[in-house]
């Protein structure tokens, strides 16, 4: 094997290794990560969530106080055996959407997720139309420049004469920039080199080539002197040309045809935001969707389950504790609690309310149907029942749902879950 | 009697940058006229508009100083001294309060802008030629506009009577630290430097003149207002580290986003224009760079002083806001009419071959650099747009933007090898093949002995492996150039000298592409592989981490008339063996709610141990210590000042020399005698 | 002829052909720039006058979170204190100056309003016993319960973004408005009334 040969082959090898060990690096690293302890878990919860007093930092990196005791209810949860979901879901109850860190995906959402793929692309089929325009070729007996440039450097490098091939072309194409503006000094050497190297590609063409002798500058006096200025061949470089010549026309008429476009663009722009900000209006709050609405630990909890111990035949107090268990996602006793409350309390319309919305939760609309449906006779037009006995209804398939729903938006059209009836009548 | 003469000298500037305009328009019409710029009209039209540009300058530094003796007297009648001032500041506080809040602000970035105007004035006038009236015309119109938004709307003259005995001082955090003296002046430096390549693209669209002058001049001051910016924005992150306690040096907040964006745009600006310097291509391109630096920076001057997002470094709300949305809008429109009907003008372009060239690559270095500017952009704006369009407020946050942010960045690490070692106009794929092989081994095998060794992380494995590749490429150029210079009979020492003189530019670009390189390293691995911890200590106490042991040795407690303070005493050990003293502190003023807390910090090349004082006992018997372990950070700053060297070296202005002779015999000699 | 080697050193072109696809171009582009502004303006025009750091609470029209902890006068508190009132909880804290100066507003709402069923809720958060006790003895607020919350754990549970804030809780439990900053007499009458009114 030659040493060329050897040589080559031992390169390759090398840059196999490299690769392999690359890959195999790259594999350890990406591979699973240890098991994630609490901790961990908590922090990576606490990266995605915004603290609501400091401007911008995540709850991982304040140092502020209810950052801190945000701190502890994550880690308390999340030892409790919360998902990151359901963690994230019980500040976004309390503090909206805008504690999530990440936008969120739906409507508008899609547009920072979208846009700069969608930039990035576009400038993409740019570059690429831009690369492909230049098919035309110049009037004949034009060469390329770039032909000429890539024939003496090609000449250049082979010829052996030691020079760097990117300095050659760097200097050929810095020679337009040397005859174009002849008081910088810095092209002088540049010039030099290009000179050079021109002539050695014109030396090393073989002599049956039909070109002649490339025209060049005449090199100035002394080797720091501003060259002849401009038009020793082939004119001024475009960008220094005059204008085109306009058509000729009253001076007014030709301004106004001017202003037209301009004027035209700015008052479409004008009538868009215009027509943007009348067409705003304050969306409903409270329209967010939440995650499990969860109480904030045991210690409420079991102060209300005393209370409601040591009063036993305190509607209110059975009330507040099915309230604390419905809020911790513990419907079953949820349902017991507003069951106490409603039995002591034969009037009362909430206890009954709360009843239904646990029942229809749960899975049984049906008997949420019977608990309400008797309701309509002792409390007539009250909004509130007239909106779970309809989810009840629409819940178990009754076909008076829509009915009573309609019912519950005329007497209540602008009140919190209004929106969300329209959007569901509207989509059966 | 200090308000009237500050407020008297603003109106002079006023009035002189108006007059400024008028003549320097005047001076460009004429000079296209048939007496040309050797008429007598144009050369009084130009001695005017040179004469009122000066007095522009004279006016805003009058007006600074008027500030400036206001605040070092404690004169309380003028309103911001009575809001900002304060007896018992340092005098170095009191300097340094001029720019503390946004009326004096305003007035440093008039002086800043004027100051430019009559530097641009003298300098760039015989390179630029027939765009200087033009571009003086846009810079002392800019220069207008923020004259009149600081009379009108943002006025630190006001009197107030009777005059209060003391005031509140600036924010707490604004005397703490004497980075105040350098962030906020360079950083108007950079936004304000940024007018010049504007005003000069709008003189180009104006005469129709995108040729090698635009080029010099535009890359000259480009290249000053990115230096300037570069290090302003580093010193903003080293601010954040060292002073606020949270440590960390970015936090993506909209206001910081707003200085960065320019930043982009303008390092696009910086490598297309190389492109065009090469071939004529790509002018109208240049010309919407420019045009969009600007914009930018209107836009985070918006952001900063119009309140209306939150941010750690917004000013309160003032009827600011309408009026610089109007000028951003004004502009906006102005320039985008201007850049799409004048473009046609520019005279048919050359275009680029569709082959793998040096132009290609900066062709994709623009296509990211842009990306990443649109992407920062999005995020910014999107809480403001997605509140007026649907009324639910929404936050944009650091997980969206590195993870959008991270592989755009990546990539240009990329390019920025692969770029100088592929030749201009055309590639050889065997030739490039040959030249990237080393570079590439080198970042391959970096990347497998770090991942093998136990590193976790794709982002910051590719990032210290593309580090590799980048400096073994440019290593490699530096040696390719060393070996020609041996060729032409230099000695070995002497050699890489020699080569990286000869190619100035160049290779002052290769050390500012070595700065972004280590400044990359640091922020990947002191985002991904920074630890942290946090005890209550009583005196004795230690907290461990990573190697360091952080005691307790006592808690102090200071009390004065600006702030009390409680500080704690920590001795701090490294694998056994002493690393020094450190006081964390907690400080209480009584203007703010909240104690604001200094961090200690021991630096290392290999990492930074970090302390702050979270919570203490008023008794001194317990303090909650946090301790953090950065690695690398300190190579963020390292880097920082490696780049701004690199600029300044490829700014700094050629000197006129005699070139050797060619060697006797050589076929350069032989031919250079030649005259065709 | 000589041939030209160097880029850009052919004869000038004519004016350019205008084509009808670049006059549409024009067009194009003239709108993408109108569109850019439109949506600048749209973006920003509705920030002004409005501070950005107060959030729409995600709690309006909820039920309230639950009431529990020591208070600050020692035993715990008792739910029976808010049965069936209409609540004012307001969180607070002694290193908090707005909260000093509502502090003789809470205690004259406590005094007027309570007979008619009004019951004023105080929440200290991240505080130390100590310096609430000398606050309360100082500025006020020793009319009606205060719940210690040394570690914010309850006003995070309430949403709360700083100090100082009031909520609005009518008799049934659901929280009806959210006050952020210092509570101002305009603001009661407005709110409290008609809540108190109401049977």
């Amino acid at each position: 094997m030659s040493r060329l040969a050897a040589g080559r082959a031992l390169a390759v090898l090398a840059l196999a290794g490299a690769a392999a060990l690359a890959g195999l690096g790259i594999a350890r690293a990406l591979g699973a990560p240890p098991p994630a302890g609490v901790q961990a878990r908590a922090l990576a919860i606490e990266t995605g969530l915004r603290c609501p007093v400091c401007q911008g930092l995540s709850v991982a990196s304040s140092p502020s106080t209810i950052a801190a005791g945000m701190r502890q209810i994550i880690v308390a949860q999340v030892r409790a055996g919360r998902s990151p979901a359901q963690v994230r879901g019980y500040f976004t109850a309390r503090y909206g959407p805008w504690i999530l860190l990440d936008p969120p995906r739906r409507g508008i959402g899609w547009l920072v997720w979208l846009a700069p793929p969608a930039g990035l692309a576009s400038g993409l089929g740019g570059i690429g139309w831009l690369l492909r325009r230049r098919k035309r070729g110049g009037p004949a007996g034009v060469i390329p420049p770039d032909a000429e440039a890539r024939a003496a450097v090609d000449a250049a490098c082979h010829s052996g004469h030691g020079l760097e091939d990117d300095e050659v072309a760097a200097a050929l194409a810095l020679l337009t920039a040397v005859r174009e503006d002849p008081a910088s000094s810095q092209h002088a050497e540049a010039y030099a080199i290009g000179l050079a190297a021109a002539a050695l590609a014109a030396a090393a063409r073989p002599p049956a080539a039909a070109h002649p002798a490339p025209a060049l500058p005449a090199p100035g006096p002394g080797d720091e002197g501003p060259l002849p200025a401009g038009p020793a061949a082939g004119g001024r470089t475009l960008a220094e040309a005059d204008p085109p010549p306009r058509a000729p026309g009253p001076a007014a008429r030709r301004r106004l045809r001017r202003l037209a476009l301009p004027l035209a663009a700015n008052g479409f722009a004008a009538a868009l935001a215009v027509a943007l900000i009348a067409g705003l209006h304050p969306r409903a709050p409270g329209t967010v969707p939440t995650g499990t609405f969860a109480g904030s630990g045991a210690g409420p909890l079991a102060a209300l389950r005393a209370d409601a111990a040591a009063h036993p035949r305190d509607p209110s107090a059975w009330l507040a504790l099915g309230l604390a268990s419905d809020d911790g996602g513990n419907l079953a006793q949820a349902y017991q609690d507003y069951s106490r409350a409603a039995a002591l309390d034969p009037a009362a319309l909430q206890p009954r309310l709360l009843l239904g919305s646990v029942l229809i939760r749960g899975g049984s609309p049906a008997e949420a149907v019977r608990l309400l449906t008797p309701l309509l006779a002792s409390h007539p037009g009250e909004p509130p029942l007239l909106l779970a006995l309809g989810l009840a209804q629409k819940a178990a398939g009754d076909p008076h749902a829509a009915a009573m729903l309609r019912r519950y938006l005329q007497l209540d059209p602008s009140g919190p879950q209004a929106a969300q009836v329209r959007a569901l009548l509207a989509s059966r | 009697m200090i308000a009237a003469a500050g407020r008297g000298a603003l109106l002079d500037g006023l009035l002189a940058a108006a007059g400024a305009v008028f003549f320097w328009w005047r001076a460009a019409r004429l000079q296209a006229g048939e007496a040309g710029p050797a008429g007598r009209d144009y050369r009084v039209a130009r001695a005017r508009g040179r004469f009122f540009t000066a007095l522009a300058a004279l006016g805003a530094l009058a007006a600074c100083a008027a500030l400036e003796v206001a605040l070092i007297s404690d004169d309380f009648a003028v309103s911001y001294v009575a809001a900002n001032g304060s007896r018992h500041l340092p005098l170095l506080y009191k300097v340094t309060a001029l720019w503390a809040a946004l009326q004096g602000s305003l007035l440093l970035w008039l002086l800043m802008l004027t100051a430019l105007a009559v530097a641009v004035m003298f300098g760039s006038e015989r390179a630029a030629g027939q765009l200087h009236p033009w571009a003086m015309a846009v810079i002392a119109g800019v220069a207008a506009f923020f004259s009149g938004l600081a009379l009108f709307t943002a006025d630190p003259f006001t009197v107030i009577s009777p005059a209060p005995a003391n005031g509140p001082g600036p924010n707490p955090l604004l005397q703490d630290n004497p980075l105040i003296t350098a962030h906020p002046p360079l950083l108007y430096l950079g936004f304000t430097g940024m007018t010049v390549p504007f005003a000069y693209a709008i003189a180009a669209l104006v005469t129709g003149r995108t040729g090698p002058a635009w080029l010099a001049v535009t890359r000259r001051w480009t290249l000053v207002a990115w230096t300037a910016l570069t290090v302003a924005v580093v010193l903003g992150g080293f601010w954040s580290y060292t002073v606020l306690g949270w440590g960390g040096y970015w936090a993506w907040d909209p206001v910081e986003n707003a200085a960065i964006l320019p930043w982009f745009t303008a390092t696009a600006l910086l490598h297309s224009m190389m492109t065009q310097t090469r071939r004529a291509a790509l002018q109208a391109w240049n010309l919407a760079l420019a045009i969009a630096t600007f914009l930018l920076v209107l836009l985070g001057t918006f952001l900063t002083r119009s309140g209306v997002v939150e941010s750690v470094h917004s000013f309160t709300q003032s009827s600011l806001g309408p009026v610089l949305l109007g000028f951003l809008i004004a502009v906006l429109a102005g320039s985008g009419t201007l850049l799409v009907l004048r473009v046609g003008r520019l005279g048919a372009e050359p275009g680029l071959p569709p082959a793998l060239s040096r132009e290609t690559v900066f062709l994709g270095n623009n296509l990211l650099l842009a990306g990443l500017a649109l992407t920062v952009l999005v995020g910014t704006v999107y809480p403001a747009l997605a509140q007026a369009l649907t009324g639910n407020q929404l936050s944009v946050g650091a997980p969206y933007f590195d993870r959008m942010t991270v592989p755009l960045a990546l990539a240009v690490i990329l390019l920025m090898g692969v770029g100088p070692l592929v030749p201009w106009v055309h590639a050889q794929p065997a030739r490039l093949g040959r030249r990237l092989a080393v570079p590439s081994a080198a970042g391959a095998a970096a990347t497998g002995a770090l991942g093998v060794a136990g590193l976790r992380g794709l982002a910051p494995l590719a990032t210290f492996g593309l580090a590799a590749f980048v400096l073994t490429a440019i290593a490699g150029r530096v040696a390719a150039g060393a070996a020609a210079e041996r060729r032409r009979g230099a000695g070995v020492l002497a050699a890489p000298w020699r080569a990286v003189a000869r190619r100035r530019r160049f290779f002052a670009g290769m050390l500012v592409h070595a700065g972004v390189v280590l400044a990359a390293v640091a922020i990947a691995a002191s985002s991904a592989y920074t630890t942290a911890t946090q005890a209550t200590l009583r005196p004795g106490q230690a907290v461990r981490l990573s190697g360091y042991t952080a005691t307790l040795q006592r808690i102090t407690r200071q009390d004065g008339p600006r702030r009390d303070t409680i500080t704690a005493v920590v001795t701090l050990r490294h694998h056994g063996r002493p690393a020094g003293e450190l006081r964390p502190a907690l400080s209480t003023y009584p203007t703010a709610a909240q104690a604001i807390g200094t961090p200690a910090i021991r630096p290392g090349l290999a990492g930074d141990a970090y302390l702050v004082l979270e919570q203490a006992d008023p008794a001194g018997r317990w303090a909650v210590i946090g301790l953090s372990v950065h690695p690398l950070v300190d190579w963020l700053w390292i880097g920082a000042a490696v780049m701004a060297a690199g600029a300044l070296a490829a700014a700094w202005p050629d000197r006129r020399r005699r070139l050797p002779a060619p060697p006797r015999g050589s076929p350069a000699a032989t031919l250079a005698g030649t005259r065709p | 002829m000589t041939p030209a080697i160097f880029p850009g050193s052919g004869p000038a072109p004519g004016p350019a052909p205008r084509r009808l696809w670049q006059r549409l171009w024009r067009w194009l582009a003239l709108t993408v720039v109108a569109g850019l502004a439109a949506l600048i303006v749209v973006a920003f025009v509705g920030g002004f006058g409005r501070d950005p750091s107060v959030v729409t609470s995600a709690l309006l029209n909820r039920p309230a979170p639950p009431l529990a902890g020591r208070t600050l006068a020692g035993p715990p508190f008792s739910p029976a204190t808010v049965r069936g009132k209409v609540l004012l909880v307001n969180i607070w804290a002694s290193w908090c100056p707005a909260c000093r100066a509502e502090q003789r507003l809470l205690d004259s709402v406590q005094r007027q309003l309570g007979p008619a069923g009004l019951q004023l809720v105080g929440i200290d958060m991240s505080d130390t016993v100590a310096a609430a006790r000398a606050f309360l003895s100082q500025t006020g607020g020793q009319l009606y319960p205060q719940i210690e919350d040394p570690s914010a754990h309850l006003a995070v549970s309430w949403g709360t973004f700083g100090v100082p804030e009031t909520y609005l809780v009518d008799r049934a439990g659901i929280i009806r408005v959210k006050a952020t900053g210092a509570l101002t007499p305009g603001w009661v009458r407005q709110y409290v009334l008609p809540v108190l009114d109401r049977r």
